[in-house]
Protein backbone atom coordinates (compact mmCIF):
# COMPACT_ATOMS: atom_id res chain seq x y z
CA UNK A 1 0.00 0.00 0.00
CA UNK A 2 1.68 3.61 -1.23
CA UNK A 3 0.87 4.93 2.34
CA UNK A 4 3.77 2.72 3.92
CA UNK A 5 6.24 4.36 2.11
CA UNK A 6 6.11 7.89 2.36
CA UNK A 7 4.57 10.55 4.36
CA UNK A 8 2.00 13.59 3.92
CA UNK A 9 3.49 16.48 2.35
CA UNK A 10 5.52 18.86 4.28
CA UNK A 11 5.55 16.68 7.35
CA UNK A 12 8.80 14.84 8.74
CA UNK A 13 10.22 13.07 11.48
CA UNK A 14 13.64 13.24 13.29
CA UNK A 15 15.71 9.78 14.54
CA UNK A 16 18.89 9.28 16.19
CA UNK A 17 21.21 12.29 16.52
CA UNK A 18 18.44 14.99 14.56
CA UNK A 19 16.48 14.02 17.75
CA UNK A 20 19.19 14.24 20.13
CA UNK A 21 20.49 17.91 18.62
CA UNK A 22 16.74 18.88 18.80
CA UNK A 23 16.26 17.58 22.63
CA UNK A 24 19.97 19.13 23.85
CA UNK A 25 18.84 22.92 21.92
CA UNK A 26 15.91 22.26 23.45
CA UNK A 27 17.44 21.65 27.02
CA UNK A 28 19.80 24.73 26.64
CA UNK A 29 17.08 27.05 26.30
CA UNK A 30 15.31 25.42 28.81
CA UNK A 31 17.83 25.65 31.41
CA UNK A 32 18.30 29.62 30.49
CA UNK A 33 14.62 30.59 30.51
CA UNK A 34 14.80 29.02 33.59
CA UNK A 35 17.78 30.88 34.71
CA UNK A 36 15.60 34.05 33.64
CA UNK A 37 12.94 33.00 36.08
CA UNK A 38 10.00 31.64 33.25
CA UNK A 39 8.26 29.43 33.75
CA UNK A 40 7.33 26.93 31.02
CA UNK A 41 4.09 26.08 29.61
CA UNK A 42 2.72 23.74 26.70
CA UNK A 43 -0.50 24.76 24.80
CA UNK A 44 -2.96 22.22 23.20
CA UNK A 45 -1.97 21.35 19.71
CA UNK A 46 -5.65 21.85 18.16
CA UNK A 47 -8.26 23.87 19.13
CA UNK A 48 -11.50 25.45 17.55
CA UNK A 49 -10.74 27.59 14.02
CA UNK A 50 -13.17 30.44 15.02
CA UNK A 51 -10.94 31.53 18.23
CA UNK A 52 -8.68 32.49 15.49
CA UNK A 53 -10.29 33.18 12.61
CA UNK A 54 -9.15 36.99 13.07
CA UNK A 55 -5.43 36.48 12.84
CA UNK A 56 -4.58 33.35 10.86
CA UNK A 57 -4.43 32.75 7.00
CA UNK A 58 -6.74 30.48 6.15
CA UNK A 59 -4.82 29.23 3.46
CA UNK A 60 -1.51 28.61 5.97
CA UNK A 61 -3.29 26.84 8.87
CA UNK A 62 -4.65 22.81 8.66
CA UNK A 63 -8.09 23.15 9.26
CA UNK A 64 -10.78 19.97 10.05
CA UNK A 65 -13.79 19.17 11.51
CA UNK A 66 -13.59 17.03 15.19
CA UNK A 67 -15.78 14.38 15.70
CA UNK A 68 -18.50 17.11 17.22
CA UNK A 69 -18.33 18.51 13.97
CA UNK A 70 -16.51 21.77 15.27
CA UNK A 71 -14.13 23.54 12.67
CA UNK A 72 -10.80 23.34 14.36
CA UNK A 73 -7.22 24.29 13.52
CA UNK A 74 -3.92 22.63 13.95
CA UNK A 75 -1.16 25.34 16.40
CA UNK A 76 0.38 27.25 14.22
CA UNK A 77 1.48 30.03 16.37
CA UNK A 78 2.60 29.39 19.87
CA UNK A 79 2.37 32.51 20.98
CA UNK A 80 -1.83 32.58 19.75
CA UNK A 81 -2.09 29.41 21.81
CA UNK A 82 -0.61 30.59 24.56
CA UNK A 83 -2.64 33.79 24.96
CA UNK A 84 -5.83 31.59 24.52
CA UNK A 85 -4.35 28.91 27.32
CA UNK A 86 -4.01 31.91 29.72
CA UNK A 87 -7.27 33.23 29.14
CA UNK A 88 -8.89 30.09 29.49
CA UNK A 89 -7.12 28.92 33.11
CA UNK A 90 -6.27 33.16 34.60
CA UNK A 91 -9.20 35.38 35.06
CA UNK A 92 -6.35 38.26 36.33
CA UNK A 93 -3.03 39.20 35.94
CA UNK A 94 -2.27 40.26 39.68
CA UNK A 95 1.99 40.54 38.75
CA UNK A 96 3.93 40.13 36.17
CA UNK A 97 4.05 36.44 34.53
CA UNK A 98 7.02 35.06 32.26
CA UNK A 99 6.74 32.12 30.54
CA UNK A 100 8.53 29.95 28.11
CA UNK A 101 7.47 27.20 25.85
CA UNK A 102 9.36 24.94 22.88
CA UNK A 103 6.58 23.24 20.49
CA UNK A 104 5.82 21.69 17.36
CA UNK A 105 3.54 24.31 14.91
CA UNK A 106 1.76 22.91 11.99
CA UNK A 107 1.12 25.32 9.29
CA UNK A 108 0.90 25.07 5.70
CA UNK A 109 4.34 26.43 3.49
CA UNK A 110 4.03 26.11 -0.43
CA UNK A 111 5.72 23.46 -1.38
CA UNK A 112 8.73 24.69 -3.19
CA UNK A 113 9.55 26.72 -0.37
CA UNK A 114 12.51 25.75 2.03
CA UNK A 115 10.71 25.38 4.98
CA UNK A 116 8.60 22.38 5.22
CA UNK A 117 4.88 22.70 7.11
CA UNK A 118 6.32 21.07 10.41
CA UNK A 119 8.36 24.06 12.60
CA UNK A 120 9.79 24.15 16.00
CA UNK A 121 8.83 27.03 18.08
CA UNK A 122 10.48 28.32 21.30
CA UNK A 123 10.01 31.62 22.94
CA UNK A 124 9.37 33.42 25.93
CA UNK A 125 6.42 35.84 26.59
CA UNK A 126 6.32 38.44 29.26
CA UNK A 127 3.09 38.98 30.15
CA UNK A 128 1.81 41.97 32.60
CA UNK A 129 4.16 45.16 32.22
CA UNK A 130 3.50 48.13 29.85
CA UNK A 131 6.02 49.09 27.36
CA UNK A 132 9.78 49.41 28.93
CA UNK A 133 11.89 47.56 30.68
CA UNK A 134 9.95 44.40 29.91
CA UNK A 135 10.38 45.03 26.18
CA UNK A 136 14.08 45.16 26.51
CA UNK A 137 14.55 42.62 28.63
CA UNK A 138 12.78 39.77 26.18
CA UNK A 139 15.01 41.20 23.66
CA UNK A 140 18.23 40.48 25.58
CA UNK A 141 16.64 37.15 26.01
CA UNK A 142 16.59 36.95 22.43
CA UNK A 143 19.86 37.34 21.92
CA UNK A 144 21.10 34.92 24.85
CA UNK A 145 18.92 32.32 23.42
CA UNK A 146 20.63 32.59 20.01
CA UNK A 147 24.09 33.10 21.74
CA UNK A 148 23.20 29.95 23.85
CA UNK A 149 22.87 27.55 20.71
CA UNK A 150 25.74 28.51 19.17
CA UNK A 151 25.05 31.41 16.86
CA UNK A 152 27.17 34.70 17.99
CA UNK A 153 27.21 35.89 14.11
CA UNK A 154 23.45 38.30 14.69
CA UNK A 155 22.11 41.12 13.69
CA UNK A 156 18.68 42.21 15.51
CA UNK A 157 16.79 44.72 13.35
CA UNK A 158 13.91 46.89 15.87
CA UNK A 159 10.95 48.98 14.40
CA UNK A 160 7.59 49.76 15.37
CA UNK A 161 4.05 48.98 15.14
CA UNK A 162 2.83 51.87 16.67
CA UNK A 163 5.53 54.15 14.70
CA UNK A 164 4.69 52.73 11.45
CA UNK A 165 0.57 53.08 12.40
CA UNK A 166 1.44 56.98 13.29
CA UNK A 167 3.29 57.85 9.99
CA UNK A 168 0.60 55.82 7.66
CA UNK A 169 -2.39 57.55 9.63
CA UNK A 170 -0.59 60.93 9.23
CA UNK A 171 -1.02 60.71 5.78
CA UNK A 172 -4.33 60.58 6.08
CA UNK A 173 -4.05 56.40 4.92
CA UNK A 174 -5.81 53.75 6.64
CA UNK A 175 -4.18 51.05 8.53
CA UNK A 176 -5.18 47.24 7.88
CA UNK A 177 -3.45 43.78 7.48
CA UNK A 178 -3.08 44.48 3.36
CA UNK A 179 -0.89 47.67 4.41
CA UNK A 180 1.28 45.61 6.21
CA UNK A 181 1.74 43.15 3.83
CA UNK A 182 2.48 45.63 1.39
CA UNK A 183 5.36 46.88 3.69
CA UNK A 184 6.57 43.71 4.17
CA UNK A 185 7.64 43.58 0.56
CA UNK A 186 7.54 47.26 -0.31
CA UNK A 187 5.20 46.72 -3.28
CA UNK A 188 1.14 46.10 -4.07
CA UNK A 189 -1.57 48.35 -3.95
CA UNK A 190 -1.52 49.58 -0.88
CA UNK A 191 2.28 50.83 -0.72
CA UNK A 192 1.56 52.26 -4.11
CA UNK A 193 -0.83 54.60 -2.46
CA UNK A 194 2.01 55.86 0.21
CA UNK A 195 3.39 59.20 -0.75
CA UNK A 196 7.61 58.37 -2.01
CA UNK A 197 8.65 60.27 1.16
CA UNK A 198 6.63 57.14 3.65
CA UNK A 199 7.82 54.43 0.91
CA UNK A 200 11.52 56.00 1.52
CA UNK A 201 10.84 55.97 5.17
CA UNK A 202 9.97 51.80 5.46
CA UNK A 203 13.19 51.29 3.61
CA UNK A 204 15.43 52.77 5.86
CA UNK A 205 17.67 50.76 8.00
CA UNK A 206 20.46 52.49 10.16
CA UNK A 207 21.53 54.14 12.77
CA UNK A 208 19.40 55.90 15.65
CA UNK A 209 21.04 59.77 14.39
CA UNK A 210 20.03 58.47 10.35
CA UNK A 211 16.50 57.45 10.92
CA UNK A 212 15.73 60.68 13.60
CA UNK A 213 17.31 62.41 10.58
CA UNK A 214 15.14 60.30 8.03
CA UNK A 215 11.77 60.80 10.89
CA UNK A 216 12.06 64.69 9.99
CA UNK A 217 9.36 66.15 12.50
CA UNK A 218 8.10 62.82 13.68
CA UNK A 219 11.48 61.98 15.58
CA UNK A 220 9.87 63.75 18.66
CA UNK A 221 6.51 61.82 18.54
CA UNK A 222 6.80 59.50 21.51
CA UNK A 223 6.46 56.18 19.48
CA UNK A 224 10.04 57.33 17.55
CA UNK A 225 10.86 58.46 20.66
CA UNK A 226 10.65 55.09 22.68
CA UNK A 227 12.06 52.97 19.57
CA UNK A 228 15.09 55.52 19.65
CA UNK A 229 15.71 55.54 23.50
CA UNK A 230 14.85 51.51 23.18
CA UNK A 231 17.94 51.28 20.77
CA UNK A 232 19.91 53.29 23.16
CA UNK A 233 19.38 51.20 26.20
CA UNK A 234 19.52 47.76 24.85
CA UNK A 235 22.93 48.78 22.14
CA UNK A 236 24.61 49.91 25.80
CA UNK A 237 22.86 46.43 27.15
CA UNK A 238 25.90 44.59 25.21
CA UNK A 239 24.02 44.23 21.99
CA UNK A 240 26.80 47.35 20.75
CA UNK A 241 25.95 47.18 16.85
CA UNK A 242 24.26 43.98 16.49
CA UNK A 243 21.19 46.10 16.90
CA UNK A 244 19.50 48.33 13.98
CA UNK A 245 16.76 50.34 13.73
CA UNK A 246 14.69 49.29 10.74
CA UNK A 247 11.51 51.21 9.86
CA UNK A 248 10.47 48.23 7.27
CA UNK A 249 10.03 46.01 10.53
CA UNK A 250 6.67 46.57 11.89
CA UNK A 251 5.49 43.38 12.46
CA UNK A 252 3.60 41.02 9.56
CA UNK A 253 1.30 39.23 12.20
CA UNK A 254 -1.49 41.81 13.06
CA UNK A 255 -2.07 41.06 16.94
CA UNK A 256 1.57 43.49 17.15
CA UNK A 257 1.12 46.92 18.72
CA UNK A 258 4.37 48.67 19.88
CA UNK A 259 7.94 47.63 19.71
CA UNK A 260 8.76 44.33 16.83
CA UNK A 261 12.15 43.16 16.31
CA UNK A 262 13.91 40.06 13.51
CA UNK A 263 16.84 38.25 14.49
CA UNK A 264 19.29 37.55 11.37
CA UNK A 265 21.48 35.31 10.94
CA UNK A 266 24.64 35.43 8.11
CA UNK A 267 23.66 32.77 4.99
CA UNK A 268 20.11 32.18 6.11
CA UNK A 269 17.23 33.53 4.12
CA UNK A 270 14.97 34.07 6.54
CA UNK A 271 14.80 35.83 10.17
CA UNK A 272 15.72 33.25 12.91
CA UNK A 273 13.96 34.81 15.61
CA UNK A 274 10.86 37.30 15.64
CA UNK A 275 8.81 39.27 18.46
CA UNK A 276 7.37 42.26 19.34
CA UNK A 277 4.50 43.94 22.10
CA UNK A 278 1.03 42.73 21.73
CA UNK A 279 -1.00 44.45 23.95
CA UNK A 280 -3.85 43.71 22.61
CA UNK A 281 -4.31 40.55 22.32
CA UNK A 282 -4.76 38.77 25.96
CA UNK A 283 -7.81 40.97 26.32
CA UNK A 284 -9.17 39.09 23.45
CA UNK A 285 -9.09 36.07 25.23
CA UNK A 286 -10.58 38.07 28.48
CA UNK A 287 -7.59 39.21 30.73
CA UNK A 288 -6.11 42.82 30.46
CA UNK A 289 -2.82 42.54 30.30
CA UNK A 290 0.14 44.06 28.38
CA UNK A 291 2.55 41.42 27.01
CA UNK A 292 5.71 41.14 24.80
CA UNK A 293 7.26 38.07 23.95
CA UNK A 294 9.26 36.62 20.73
CA UNK A 295 9.21 33.23 18.88
CA UNK A 296 12.67 32.05 17.66
CA UNK A 297 12.36 29.12 14.78
CA UNK A 298 14.80 26.22 16.58
CA UNK A 299 14.19 23.96 13.55
CA UNK A 300 15.71 26.98 11.13
CA UNK A 301 18.32 26.97 13.66
CA UNK A 302 19.23 23.14 13.64
CA UNK A 303 19.46 23.47 9.58
CA UNK A 304 21.90 26.19 10.33
CA UNK A 305 23.90 23.52 12.32
CA UNK A 306 24.63 21.30 9.50
CA UNK A 307 24.29 17.38 9.65
CA UNK A 308 24.69 16.55 13.40
CA UNK A 309 27.57 14.36 13.87
CA UNK A 310 27.32 11.00 13.92
CA UNK A 311 26.85 9.94 17.96
CA UNK A 312 29.51 7.04 19.36
CA UNK A 313 27.94 3.40 19.62
CA UNK A 314 27.04 2.82 23.71
CA UNK A 315 30.14 0.50 25.32
CA UNK A 316 28.77 -3.06 25.96
CA UNK A 317 28.21 -3.99 29.92
CA UNK A 318 30.80 -6.59 30.38
CA UNK A 319 30.12 -9.68 32.85
CA UNK A 320 29.21 -14.15 31.63
CA UNK A 321 25.68 -13.57 33.24
CA UNK A 322 22.90 -11.77 32.17
CA UNK A 323 22.58 -10.46 35.96
CA UNK A 324 26.40 -9.89 35.72
CA UNK A 325 26.24 -6.95 32.80
CA UNK A 326 23.28 -5.37 34.61
CA UNK A 327 25.41 -4.88 37.42
CA UNK A 328 28.50 -3.83 35.42
CA UNK A 329 26.15 -1.37 33.69
CA UNK A 330 24.93 0.31 36.48
CA UNK A 331 27.90 1.10 38.37
CA UNK A 332 29.39 2.24 34.91
CA UNK A 333 25.98 4.11 34.28
CA UNK A 334 26.09 6.14 37.79
CA UNK A 335 29.80 7.54 36.63
CA UNK A 336 27.68 8.76 33.13
CA UNK A 337 28.73 6.21 30.78
CA UNK A 338 26.40 5.16 28.20
CA UNK A 339 26.15 1.07 28.93
CA UNK A 340 24.35 -1.35 26.87
CA UNK A 341 23.55 -4.78 28.29
CA UNK B 1 30.76 39.17 5.36
CA UNK B 2 30.94 38.03 1.70
CA UNK B 3 32.43 41.18 -0.17
CA UNK B 4 30.28 40.39 -2.85
CA UNK B 5 26.99 40.48 -3.23
CA UNK B 6 25.11 37.85 -5.06
CA UNK B 7 22.91 38.31 -8.27
CA UNK B 8 20.46 36.64 -10.29
CA UNK B 9 20.09 37.09 -13.95
CA UNK B 10 17.71 35.78 -16.14
CA UNK B 11 18.35 34.26 -19.89
CA UNK B 12 15.49 35.17 -20.92
CA UNK B 13 14.30 39.11 -22.95
CA UNK B 14 15.68 40.96 -20.22
CA UNK B 15 19.72 39.55 -19.95
CA UNK B 16 21.27 41.96 -22.49
CA UNK B 17 18.91 45.25 -21.64
CA UNK B 18 20.39 44.46 -18.01
CA UNK B 19 24.04 44.09 -19.31
CA UNK B 20 24.14 47.71 -21.17
CA UNK B 21 22.43 49.28 -18.13
CA UNK B 22 25.08 48.25 -16.02
CA UNK B 23 27.80 48.94 -18.40
CA UNK B 24 26.51 52.64 -18.70
CA UNK B 25 26.69 52.70 -14.69
CA UNK B 26 30.28 51.91 -14.67
CA UNK B 27 29.50 47.73 -13.49
CA UNK B 28 30.89 45.81 -16.92
CA UNK B 29 29.50 42.27 -16.87
CA UNK B 30 30.84 39.45 -19.61
CA UNK B 31 29.61 35.93 -19.33
CA UNK B 32 32.35 33.70 -21.07
CA UNK B 33 30.72 31.59 -23.73
CA UNK B 34 28.58 28.85 -21.89
CA UNK B 35 29.35 30.05 -18.62
CA UNK B 36 26.67 30.83 -16.12
CA UNK B 37 28.34 32.35 -13.31
CA UNK B 38 30.17 35.98 -13.80
CA UNK B 39 32.09 38.56 -11.52
CA UNK B 40 32.32 42.31 -12.63
CA UNK B 41 35.75 43.23 -12.22
CA UNK B 42 35.29 45.73 -9.02
CA UNK B 43 34.11 42.76 -7.13
CA UNK B 44 30.70 44.30 -6.43
CA UNK B 45 28.84 41.74 -7.62
CA UNK B 46 28.88 37.61 -8.49
CA UNK B 47 26.24 36.97 -11.22
CA UNK B 48 23.90 33.68 -11.64
CA UNK B 49 22.61 33.46 -15.51
CA UNK B 50 19.37 31.47 -14.63
CA UNK B 51 15.81 30.18 -16.11
CA UNK B 52 13.49 33.22 -15.63
CA UNK B 53 11.12 31.05 -13.74
CA UNK B 54 13.82 29.56 -11.66
CA UNK B 55 14.92 33.07 -10.22
CA UNK B 56 12.75 33.28 -6.85
CA UNK B 57 13.69 29.99 -6.44
CA UNK B 58 17.40 31.33 -5.98
CA UNK B 59 16.42 33.67 -4.32
CA UNK B 60 13.93 32.12 -1.80
CA UNK B 61 16.89 29.40 -1.28
CA UNK B 62 19.22 32.24 -0.40
CA UNK B 63 21.50 31.01 -3.62
CA UNK B 64 21.35 34.34 -4.91
CA UNK B 65 20.24 37.05 -2.71
CA UNK B 66 19.10 39.89 -5.36
CA UNK B 67 17.95 39.49 -8.87
CA UNK B 68 16.27 41.36 -11.78
CA UNK B 69 13.09 40.23 -12.96
CA UNK B 70 9.61 41.22 -14.19
CA UNK B 71 6.12 41.60 -12.51
CA UNK B 72 4.82 38.53 -14.55
CA UNK B 73 7.57 35.95 -13.13
CA UNK B 74 7.10 37.67 -9.52
CA UNK B 75 3.47 37.03 -9.82
CA UNK B 76 4.35 33.47 -10.62
CA UNK B 77 6.62 32.37 -8.19
CA UNK B 78 7.93 35.04 -6.15
CA UNK B 79 5.09 37.05 -4.89
CA UNK B 80 7.40 37.26 -1.43
CA UNK B 81 10.34 38.96 -2.51
CA UNK B 82 10.86 41.99 -1.56
CA UNK B 83 10.84 44.94 -4.58
CA UNK B 84 13.93 47.13 -3.94
CA UNK B 85 13.91 49.45 -7.20
CA UNK B 86 12.11 49.40 -9.97
CA UNK B 87 14.40 49.93 -13.39
CA UNK B 88 13.93 51.72 -16.26
CA UNK B 89 13.70 49.55 -19.19
CA UNK B 90 12.16 46.17 -19.70
CA UNK B 91 8.49 47.08 -19.71
CA UNK B 92 6.20 45.06 -21.09
CA UNK B 93 2.81 44.64 -21.14
CA UNK B 94 0.37 41.39 -19.99
CA UNK B 95 -2.47 41.14 -22.74
CA UNK B 96 -5.59 38.61 -23.50
CA UNK B 97 -4.61 37.99 -27.72
CA UNK B 98 -6.91 35.91 -30.01
CA UNK B 99 -7.44 35.62 -33.89
CA UNK B 100 -8.03 38.96 -35.62
CA UNK B 101 -11.47 38.31 -35.79
CA UNK B 102 -12.63 37.11 -32.30
CA UNK B 103 -14.24 39.44 -29.55
CA UNK B 104 -14.06 38.72 -26.02
CA UNK B 105 -17.13 37.21 -25.22
CA UNK B 106 -20.11 39.14 -23.38
CA UNK B 107 -20.63 35.65 -21.55
CA UNK B 108 -19.49 32.40 -20.92
CA UNK B 109 -16.58 31.48 -20.09
CA UNK B 110 -12.99 31.59 -21.90
CA UNK B 111 -11.07 29.46 -22.70
CA UNK B 112 -6.79 30.43 -22.60
CA UNK B 113 -3.85 29.45 -22.74
CA UNK B 114 -1.03 30.93 -20.99
CA UNK B 115 2.08 30.14 -19.18
CA UNK B 116 0.90 33.09 -16.54
CA UNK B 117 -1.48 30.57 -15.12
CA UNK B 118 -1.67 32.24 -11.93
CA UNK B 119 -2.05 36.24 -12.93
CA UNK B 120 -4.12 35.18 -15.17
CA UNK B 121 -6.75 33.21 -12.81
CA UNK B 122 -6.43 36.03 -10.33
CA UNK B 123 -7.08 38.78 -12.81
CA UNK B 124 -10.25 37.30 -14.54
CA UNK B 125 -11.86 35.55 -11.05
CA UNK B 126 -11.15 39.03 -9.32
CA UNK B 127 -13.22 40.64 -11.85
CA UNK B 128 -15.68 37.78 -12.20
CA UNK B 129 -15.45 36.16 -15.27
CA UNK B 130 -15.32 32.47 -15.40
CA UNK B 131 -12.07 31.11 -17.12
CA UNK B 132 -10.94 27.71 -18.33
CA UNK B 133 -7.10 27.62 -18.37
CA UNK B 134 -4.58 25.49 -20.30
CA UNK B 135 -1.03 26.03 -19.46
CA UNK B 136 1.41 25.89 -21.71
CA UNK B 137 5.10 26.53 -21.17
CA UNK B 138 6.05 28.29 -24.73
CA UNK B 139 4.77 29.26 -27.57
CA UNK B 140 1.65 30.25 -26.35
CA UNK B 141 0.33 32.06 -29.52
CA UNK B 142 0.39 28.51 -31.35
CA UNK B 143 -3.03 27.42 -29.31
CA UNK B 144 -5.40 29.66 -31.41
CA UNK B 145 -3.82 28.66 -34.31
CA UNK B 146 -3.78 25.17 -33.72
CA UNK B 147 -7.23 25.56 -32.04
CA UNK B 148 -6.09 24.78 -29.07
CA UNK B 149 -7.73 27.58 -26.93
CA UNK B 150 -9.04 30.77 -28.69
CA UNK B 151 -7.84 32.81 -26.16
CA UNK B 152 -4.16 33.15 -25.22
CA UNK B 153 -2.85 35.77 -22.07
CA UNK B 154 1.04 36.41 -22.97
CA UNK B 155 3.72 39.39 -22.72
CA UNK B 156 3.17 41.09 -25.85
CA UNK B 157 5.96 44.13 -26.70
CA UNK B 158 5.37 45.12 -30.50
CA UNK B 159 3.04 42.51 -31.06
CA UNK B 160 4.95 41.48 -34.37
CA UNK B 161 4.90 38.15 -33.10
CA UNK B 162 0.92 38.03 -32.57
CA UNK B 163 0.55 39.47 -35.82
CA UNK B 164 2.31 37.00 -37.39
CA UNK B 165 0.55 34.25 -36.90
CA UNK B 166 -2.89 36.06 -37.60
CA UNK B 167 -3.54 37.26 -33.20
CA UNK B 168 -4.53 40.93 -32.33
CA UNK B 169 -4.95 42.26 -28.78
CA UNK B 170 -8.24 42.14 -27.36
CA UNK B 171 -7.32 43.52 -24.00
CA UNK B 172 -4.02 45.16 -22.12
CA UNK B 173 -4.39 43.85 -18.46
CA UNK B 174 -1.11 44.45 -17.02
CA UNK B 175 1.56 46.90 -17.77
CA UNK B 176 4.41 44.76 -16.14
CA UNK B 177 7.85 46.53 -14.76
CA UNK B 178 11.20 45.36 -14.03
CA UNK B 179 12.27 45.43 -10.67
CA UNK B 180 15.61 44.78 -8.60
CA UNK B 181 14.63 41.94 -6.19
CA UNK B 182 15.48 40.59 -2.73
CA UNK B 183 15.61 38.09 -0.98
CA UNK B 184 14.23 39.52 2.64
CA UNK B 185 16.71 38.49 4.75
CA UNK B 186 19.60 38.61 2.73
CA UNK B 187 18.50 42.59 2.35
CA UNK B 188 18.62 43.09 5.66
CA UNK B 189 21.66 41.00 6.36
CA UNK B 190 24.01 43.05 3.44
CA UNK B 191 21.40 46.25 3.46
CA UNK B 192 24.65 48.82 3.69
CA UNK B 193 26.22 47.09 0.48
CA UNK B 194 22.79 46.50 -1.25
CA UNK B 195 21.75 50.64 -0.49
CA UNK B 196 25.34 51.35 -2.60
CA UNK B 197 24.13 49.28 -5.61
CA UNK B 198 20.82 50.83 -5.56
CA UNK B 199 22.22 54.03 -5.23
CA UNK B 200 24.72 53.09 -8.32
CA UNK B 201 21.84 51.61 -10.49
CA UNK B 202 19.27 54.75 -9.74
CA UNK B 203 21.83 57.49 -11.41
CA UNK B 204 22.54 58.37 -14.82
CA UNK B 205 24.98 57.48 -16.89
CA UNK B 206 28.80 57.15 -15.82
Amino acid sequence: MPEMGRLPAGTMGLAFEEAIRRLELRNRLAALFERWGYLPAATPIVDFYDVYREWVNPQHVYRFTDREGDLVVLRSDATLFLARLLGLQLSEISQPLRLWYAEETISHIPSNHPVGDTGFQAGAEYIGLPQGEADWEVIILASEALECLGLQDYRIHLGSRALARVLIEAEGQTWSKDLIRDIHRLSGPCWENLSANLRHQFQCIGEPDQIAQQLGPFASCPEAAFLLQSCDILRSAGLGERLVIDLNEVGLLSYYTGLVFKIYVPGYHEAVVSGGRYDGLLKKFGIEAPSVGFSLQQGLIEVLHGSPEPQAPPAAASGTSWLERLANARRRRAKGERVVL
Amino acid sequence: MSRHLTLALSKGRLLDQVLAYASERGIDITFEDRKLIAHDPDGLLKLILVKNADLPTYLRYGIAGLGICGEDVLYEYGDELVRLLELPFGGTTMALAGRSDLQRPKWGPMTIATKFVRFTHDYFHERGVPVRLIKLDGSVELAPVLELAPYIVDLVETGSTLRAHGLRVIEELKKIKVHLVANRAYWKWHYRQIERLIVRLSSADA
